[in-house]
């Protein structure tokens, strides 16, 4: 094995081991805000593990100018669809709360 | 097989850890869910498309990536609003 195949093997294990580790963890968290958390590393670190790998192995050809493009993607759209989704389930909880007091003795 | 491909089968299975939060989840943990799904969706598609040597299945990775940006904003909108 050369040097470069060493270090894709590396990129894809940790790749790996990200995505099934978030995936557990939007199982196991309770709580919206807390299953929120585990969709950076998955959409940031893991892209970008196998971005680098696929860079390495491809340089810089189409196919590596295409990876560095869905990486960007999950840079830009990840934070926004986070932070959304947090004031969406903060809008609903306050709806909540508002109607439940009249449910109470 | 060679090395993408076996990660590729390796990344897939982490689809069903989200497909139980999707079938039993609160609606907007489905949401949570739905794009972690689609966050691995779009990596094993990467993965599938070098293993396969395939410059054109780059391509389906980069529009599910791009298009999930405004579908889950369109989920987001009907989830704060309507639903």
């Amino acid at each position: 094995m050369t040097a470069a195949e060493i270090v894709i093997l590396a990129l894809l294990i940790l790749a790996a081991g990200i995505c099934w580790m978030c995936s557990l963890g939007i199982l196991v968290m309770h709580g919206v805000y807390d299953k929120l958390h585990y969709l950076a590393p998955a959409g940031i670190l893991g892209t970008l593990c196998i971005a680098a790998a696929v860079f390495i192995r491809e340089g810089f050809t189409a196919s590596g100018v295409k990876v560095l493009l869905v990486l960007g993607a999950f840079l830009i759209s990840n934070p926004i669809i986070t932070q959304a989704a947090a004031v969406a389930h903060k809008i609903r909880d306050s709806r909540r709360s508002n109607v439940e007091p009249e449910k109470q003795p | 097989m060679n090395l993408w491909l076996w990660f590729a089968g390796l990344l897939l299975p982490a689809l069903i850890p989200c497909g139980i939060v999707l079938l039993r989840g609160q609606i907007l943990e489905r949401f949570v869910a739905l794009q972690m799904a689609q966050i691995v969706t779009v990596l094993a598609m990467l993965l599938l498309a070098e293993g396969y040597h395939r410059d054109i299945y780059f391509d389906m990775a980069l529009v599910l990536a791009v298009l999930a940006f405004p579908a889950g904003l369109v989920f987001v909108r009907f989830l704060e609003r309507w639903l």
